[in-house]
């Protein structure tokens, strides 16, 4: 285009006849390729082609693995929240609640720890649920256990 | 020389505009005691529990002690969680002979108090007992506030 602007009749220049000739002698080309280059090229090019052609088939079959994996676990955590929860969370009370409320008046205070002390400190006949904090032994710790969850402001007070 | 004497201008500015938006009177934070007192009448007093909270004001409760009997002179039970936070469960127990009656101060609050705003303290005694470990009636009280 640049040319036909420098040569309104269109025509573009024209390199004379002899220095045409010369330029087509010098770069034409006179490169023999043989016909087992060839034949190598052509392998090398098919064997590479082939191999893509498995990896992408590798990588559809992995993206249909793990879709079929996903929906094989989304479907297993469907099945496990339908399951009734009875076994791991008890019905009403929390166990450790109803260890800590010793007096049984259906709430923890102060006045559970302090009827354990009493307990301990008359030397009682050792009840099995007066070991709140489970260690084998009803002592000072059980009753320290009991004020703290008391004091807790986050205890879960047994209505 | 000059820059020198621009720094010093400057950080005159700074102290001259901090000292302007300070609050005259009392201090932004303060600390001030609370005392709580537990009156069971004729009934010797063996245990309490108490809650203790602000509604309003911004205050944190930054430590407690124990009371002025020796029978409650001990730190008594709070939840830890409690320490920089507006609200606290205190309770304490003894089941010794010599518990003392009528009103008696329990228990001492630390609280860190935050602008101008005097905090509302609310107590609510849960429970108190007798030294049979039975409950009987009795009331809470508050007294204190003062900065300390």
């Amino acid at each position: 285009m640049g040319n036909t602007a420098n040569h309104p009749d269109g025509t573009g220049p024209e390199a004379p006849k002899a220095l045409s000739d010369d330029l087509w002698s010098l770069y034409r080309s006179r490169v023999h390729v043989p016909p087992e280059v060839d034949r190598a090229v052509l392998e090398m090019a098919r064997s590479r082609f082939a191999g893509r052609r498995r990896s992408v088939l590798v990588l559809r079959w992995a993206t249909v693995g793990a879709a079929a994996a996903a929906l094989l676990l989304a479907l297993s955590l469907m099945v496990q929240q339908e399951r009734p929860l009875a076994p791991r969370i008890p019905s009403t009370r929390p166990e450790a609640a109803v260890r800590q409320d010793v007096d049984g008046n259906g709430r923890v205070d102060i006045l559970d720890a302090f009827a354990l002390a009493r307990h301990i400190e008359a030397r009682d006949k050792r009840r099995h649920e007066w070991d709140v904090n489970g260690d084998g032994d009803v002592n000072q710790a059980d009753v320290d256990t009991v004020a703290m969850a008391a004091v807790s402001l986050e205890k879960g007070t047994l209505q | 020389m000059r820059k020198m004497l621009a720094a010093l201008l400057l950080c005159a500015l700074c102290v001259a505009v901090l000292r302007a938006q300070e609050p005259e009177g009392r201090p932004a934070v303060r600390f001030e005691a609370v005392d709580v007192y537990v009156d069971s009448g004729k009934s010797p007093l063996a245990a309490y529990q108490f809650e203790l909270a602000a509604e309003v004001g911004d205050m944190k409760i930054v430590g407690i002690e124990g009371g002025e009997h020796a029978a409650f002179k001990e730190p008594p039970y709070y939840d830890p969680a409690a320490l920089m936070k507006h609200r606290v469960i205190i309770a304490a127990f003894n089941t010794g002979a010599d518990l003392p009656s009528g009103k008696t101060r329990v228990a001492r609050v630390h609280v860190q108090v935050t602008g101008d705003a005097e905090p509302d303290y609310v107590v609510k005694l849960n429970v108190a007992a007798s030294a049979d470990g039975k409950e009987i009636k009795a009331t809470a009280t508050l007294a204190g506030g003062t900065g300390k």
